[in-house]
């Protein structure tokens, strides 16, 4: 299998499911956000999405606390360092593995030509 | 979903929630009426219009609280440092303002520095963010048009009447052109 294509496989799943890579890189665009942003965000239902904070939280990538705002119940979420600094790395995965395919293209169609 | 998009939206947040600023647009637009003569309302002192201004002002205020939580409740609430929330942008600009103001009372130019600042402030947003914000090289062009009456022999007080306007209606396009881009990326939520 060609370069670009390894890589591609060995991408940690955990961050680059589409639905938790979206709420990973909100994540890491602000201090932290509450349940109602990420459920407006992805799209998701609230079970599902409970079901991907769930699984963030037990790899430790992001940080669950519940708290209360005028009675009401309250779940905010943010990165932990260690989520920070995966989400950081994952993308420039991605875009080093974006560059190595345009260059693994060129080079087909160069050997092609 | 687009990725700059997802971070963009997050960043600025709470600059998107742009109905907040409809109500001070309408103050400015119902001031602006006014001067021109256009409200049925008799004339009033200049002390008596200044109330009835800063009145209106504190109304807009009061509502773009309620208009907030009206966001928190359909969109949620995301919490930025103090060095990304928008107390920065705001500050730079208010001091920015303050400065041009200076500059003007030193030199006293013919073109306004304070509005050159603003009119330069606003088509940097609008260049540097076309892609998402691109409703404010619309507000700049106003904001441009509007500086320039001056050059045109418009008297004194036409000017004034459109430099209410133009704020009015520049709040309005900001503030609906920033809710519909936050519209168009975040899903409302059933309570």
């Amino acid at each position: 299998m060609p370069a670009p294509f390894e890589e591609l496989a060995n991408l940690d799943r955990l961050i680059h499911e589409p639905a938790r890579l979206a709420i990973l890189t909100a994540l890491a665009a602000c201090k932290s956000a509450d349940f109602t942003y990420l459920l407006s965000l992805t799209g998701l239902t609230n079970g599902n999405l409970s079901q991907h904070l769930a699984k963030l939280e037990n790899g430790g990538l992001v940080l669950i606390e519940k708290t209360f705002a005028r009675k009401m119940p309250r779940t905010v979420v943010r990165l932990s360092p260690d989520g920070r600094r995966s989400v950081d790395q994952h993308w420039r995965r991605l875009e080093q593995m974006r560059r190595s395919a345009l260059r693994w293209r060129a080079q087909a169609r160069a050997e092609e030509g | 979903m687009e990725v700059s998009r997802v971070r963009y939206v997050t960043r600025r947040y709470p600059q998107l929630q742009g109905l907040r600023l409809l109500p001070l647009g309408v103050v400015f637009l119902v001031s602006g009426s006014w001067r021109a003569g256009w409200l049925p309302v008799p004339a009033a002192s200049h002390a008596s219009a200044s109330a009835w201004f800063l009145g209106g002002l504190a109304v807009a205020v009061g509502l773009s609280f309620v208009i907030r939580s009206w966001y928190t409740k359909r969109y949620g609430l995301v919490s930025h440092g103090m060095l990304h929330s928008g107390v920065v942008p705001l500050t730079a600009m208010l001091i920015g303002v303050l400065l041009a103001t200076w500059l003007q009372d030193q030199w006293r130019w013919i073109y306004p520095v304070p509005t050159v600042f603003v009119g330069l402030a606003l088509l940097a947003i609008g260049v540097s963010h076309r892609t998402t914000r691109k409703h404010y090289l619309v507000i700049a062009a106003l904001w441009w048009s509007m500086a320039s009456l001056g050059m045109f022999g418009v008297s004194a007080a036409t000017q004034d009447v459109a430099f209410d306007m133009t704020i009015g209606v520049a709040l309005i396009i900001g503030g609906l052109g920033d809710h519909w881009l936050l519209r168009d990326t975040l899903q409302p939520v059933s309570a």
